[in-house]
């Protein structure tokens, strides 16, 4: 899946998971590894992608990392950012 | 361009601050030397004793004087400390002044200002009709003249209800009783009338800008309220960047022919996402210091369209940025309050039992 979402790319990340959306003025807190997601997400890699990222950086089976991504993009597009 | 001399009013900082203050300071910002007159209605207008106050403060009658004894008055400031250009910042000043664009220039006083139908065509009485040809939406607002009506409309849409005057004041009323109290106590400062208007759950957002009376914008910045007064002012907002409310900004400056300063305000509906707009208030608001600071300097804008006809493009404040309203104590000597009192047009307009009780 390819994301090119204006509202995602418009998001402001900082290195310590801190996420403004200038669009709604709403701050969130994410993980370390949902800002590599956002941050991924923000340079146009795939979800597979960064699933496979994840299963080599954290040495977790890809079928947990997938299940735990997916369950990420929903809460984004609950957001309006996807 | 040749020394700004302008006179700005509205130079309270305090509860429920004005803009005054933050104007003059943003006008020294682009031009050190300009000169400043502060108008005032009260000798204990905070702004007027800060270090970067005005350089010549004077009082005013207030606008419910009538429009001949503020020319008067202002003939008279203008004799004293010369100014050629006067930005409003009162609501009741820009209604009032509307309507005497000619004689203000006939007394060599410049302003720029909507024209008083475009000021009633988006009074909170039609804003409705407005919205709609602007394509966005209002909340369900009825007008009454009297109380009587008011309740009738609130009993009609079921309680609580934020009943509206015309230029100032919103109150959540829960009940016809505090409806009833609420109503005279509008009606008795500022005469009908009333809105009565249904209460929206969402998130409150702003635009200011500068509109340029050909149904362009000069410039706009909007902002989302993080802190809301119990008066239901913004204590701190942070600057926000979003598409749909530049548009509906453009929409409404391109339907009006808005001539200078604005805030729309909005309410961003929390189950539905749309944004629904609330009030438009002709003047710079009460914020107008914080996009300053950024860069973004609306009034030198206004300032420097009104002199020469046009202006430096305004940079876009960067998202993210925030204030909060941050209240110090601003030191003066009782003889600057007398100096100023003696000059009331109306001394009984101003509480004088300070001041005996001090002499």
């Amino acid at each position: 899946m390819q994301t090119d979402s204006m509202r995602l790319g418009d998001l402001m990340l900082n290195d310590r998971g801190f996420v403004f959306d200038p669009n709604t003025g709403e701050s969130y807190q994410v993980s370390g590894t949902g800002l590599v997601c956002l941050r991924g997400l923000q340079r146009g890699a795939t979800v597979d992608e960064l699933v496979a990222e994840l299963v080599a950086t954290h040495g977790v089976g890809r079928l947990t990392v997938r299940c735990d991504m997916d369950a990420f993009l929903w809460d984004l597009k609950q957001l309006g950012w996807l | 361009m040749k020394p700004v001399r302008i006179a700005v009013s509205g130079m309270h900082r305090g509860d429920n601050p004005q803009p005054g203050a933050s104007i003059a300071g943003a006008i020294r910002q682009a031009w050190p030397e300009a000169f400043v007159v502060g108008l005032v209605y009260n000798a204990f207008e905070s702004g007027v004793y800060a270090a970067d106050g005005p350089d010549a403060c004077h009082a005013m009658p207030y606008p419910t004087a009538g429009l001949a004894a503020y020319l008067t008055r202002l003939a008279e400031v203008r004799a004293a400390t010369p100014f050629d250009w006067f930005i409003p910042t009162l609501d009741a000043e820009v209604v009032m002044l509307a309507e005497a664009v000619p004689e203000l220039v006939a007394l060599g006083i410049g302003v720029c200002l909507p024209d008083a139908a475009t000021l009633l065509r988006c009074g909170k009485a039609k804003l409705a009709e407005l919205a709609a040809r602007c394509g966005v939406a209002t909340p369900n607002t009825a007008v009454a003249r009297d109380v009587g009506e008011a309740l009738e409309h609130a009993e009609a849409a079921g309680y609580p209800v934020y009943l509206k005057g015309p230029l100032y004041d919103a109150t959540l009323v829960q009940s016809p009783a505090a409806l009833a109290a609420a109503g005279a106590a509008i009606l008795a400062d500022w005469g009908p009338p009333l809105m009565v208007q249904e209460p929206l759950l969402g998130t409150e957002f702003n635009v200011m800008g500068l509109g340029d009376g050909a149904g362009g914008l000069l410039g706009s910045c909007a902002v989302r309220k993080l802190i809301v007064s119990d008066k239901g002012k913004g204590n701190g907002s942070v600057m926000v960047r979003d598409a749909r409310l530049e548009q509906i900004t453009r929409r409404v400056m391109a339907e009006t022919r808005w001539t200078g300063p604005f805030e729309l305000e909005f309410i961003r509906g929390q189950r539905d996402d749309a944004y629904r707009l609330i009030e438009i208030n002709p003047r710079f608001p009460a914020w107008v210091g914080f996009p300053a600071q950024l860069g973004a300097n609306f009034p030198a804008a206004w300032v420097e369209w009104m002199c020469t006809g046009s202006c430096r493009p305004l940079p876009v404040p960067p998202p993210g940025r925030f204030f909060l309203r941050h209240q110090i104590e601003v030191t003066g000597d009782m003889g600057q309050v007398s100096s100023l009192l003696e000059a009331m047009p109306d001394a009984s307009n101003h509480d004088l039992t300070y001041i005996s009780s001090l002499s």
